[in-house]
């Protein structure tokens, strides 16, 4: 990571904060737990510059391996993909999440061709399990999945579950990460920045952590 | 309204990208085809169709731009290009946690330009604009890229809302019979299968 690079992360972090994308509270979540943050990437759309500002994040991950397409997957993705796809002139391919009563799943609209490299992009990466429900469609066209890009890390072992099923997978950043920068930058207090690290520690499955029982299911390679 | 010389490089290019084929025919065949997805393959094309679709709008007194969430890309590009906020409406409403039915900031009140490819169902068209109506949304009018006719476009705009295509069927198979790229024996098939269609809207010369 280059000064400029992390530079430029910390300002997205702060603004993403700024307009509330990443916001602190009490949120229920769908499994039902309460979380002392939220963060929601589809607000992007109100922001163009930011969601500019995003995509130039994800980009310069992206650019390091060689693709042929860009895939985003709906719907917080689909903005960012765009972006990317204007700003640096690359193609795209998107799914699309089948709501007609004759057929269901997703089906790819653009135009591919067998044996292309496709770039996955999301906007977060909790279990990672969603993830595969992007990548069968796409190899069961004939294309290649080059790496997989997302902007947050849940902390829930995503990217190493992805790696695992032999796909390259990486996140542009973290909760640990999004917490540091926004204390040091005197934007959340003390008081909230443990309140957030402790609710990651108790709902994390980070091989890391230790006397983690759940880390017991995944053998260190 | 766009220009003559604006809708003609608009068909070129929709036919240079491969949006717009003529397929082999027998009599019952529909004998073109477009496939509006290969404009959202390719940025440059998606690039001018919003710039085009932006000439239309910017006269308009409007707060934000939407788009259905099947097409997310045109009005994202409309969105970044000219710096205007958007919101986009989800097909249904999830059940469980923060899911909305329109994504991005607004206001009650606030005045929206819808943007879409096309109108393919008026009834999904209508349901999306009484979705943002309900949420106290103002809609200034529907802008689509192509009207293909079947009078799609007069129901929506029977029911209260200004609706307007960029081109329709006459510009692309006009502009393509002069460019060469059809023959008059095409054109005159594509004729017939209209007058079958019983389309009143489509005038061929």
């Amino acid at each position: 990571m280059t000064i400029f690079d992390s530079k430029i992360k910390e300002k997205m972090i702060l603004d993403l904060y700024e307009v509330h994308i990443i916001d602190f509270g009490h949120f229920k979540l769908k499994s039902g737990i309460s979380s002392p943050y939220y963060i929601d990437l589809r607000l992007l759309v109100t922001f163009p510059h930011l969601l500019e500002l995003v995509s130039d994040v994800l980009w310069e991950k992206i650019r390091l391996k060689p693709f042929d397409l860009i895939a985003g997957i709906p719907y917080a993705a689909l903005p960012i993909s765009t972006a990317i796809s204007l700003r640096y002139n690359r193609p795209m391919i998107f799914l699309r999440k089948e709501v007609k009563s004759y057929g269901k799943g997703k089906t790819i609209e653009g135009i591919y061709h067998k044996g292309q490299h496709v770039v996955i992009i999301d906007d977060v990466i909790s279990d990672g399990a969603s993830k595969f429900e992007t990548i069968k469609p796409i190899e069961d066209v004939g294309l290649e999945v080059s790496q997989v890009v997302v902007l947050l890390d849940r902390g829930q072992g995503g990217p190493r579950i992805v790696q695992k099923r032999g796909y390259q997978c990486v996140a542009i950043t973290n909760m640990e990460e999004v917490l540091e920068v926004l204390y040091n930058h005197g934007r959340i207090t003390y008081e909230r920045l443990k309140e957030c690290q402790k609710f990651i520690f108790k709902t994390s499955t980070n091989t890391n952590i230790k006397n983690d029982k759940t880390s017991l299911r995944y053998k260190k390679v | 309204m766009l220009d003559i010389k604006s809708k003609q490089k608009l068909v070129d290019l929709l036919y240079k990208s491969g949006a717009i084929i003529f397929t082999k025919n027998s009599p019952n065949n529909i004998p073109y085809e477009i496939r509006l997805q290969y404009l959202t393959s390719q940025p440059k094309i998606l690039s001018f169709v919003a710039k085009l679709l932006w000439s239309t709008i910017k006269n308009e007194t409007f707060d934000l731009i939407a788009g259905p969430y099947t097409d997310i890309p045109l009005a994202t590009t409309i969105s970044l290009e000219h710096n205007w906020p958007m919101i986009f409406i989800r097909g249904e409403r999830k059940r469980y946690g923060m899911e909305k039915l329109i994504e991005g900031n607004y206001n009650i009140d606030q005045k929206v330009i819808v943007v879409d490819e096309e109108v393919s169902d008026p009834a999904d068209t209508l349901q999306l604009l009484g979705r943002l109506e309900g949420s106290g949304l103002n809609i200034i009018g529907l802008f689509v890229l192509i009207d293909r006719g079947q009078g799609k476009l007069q129901k929506i705009r029977n029911n209260g809302f200004k609706c307007d295509a960029l081109i329709n069927l006459s510009d692309i198979f006009l502009r393509l019979f002069e460019t060469g790229k059809i023959s008059s024996e095409q054109l005159n098939r594509t004729r017939e299968y209209f007058k079958r269609k019983l389309t009143r809207d489509l005038n061929l010369l």
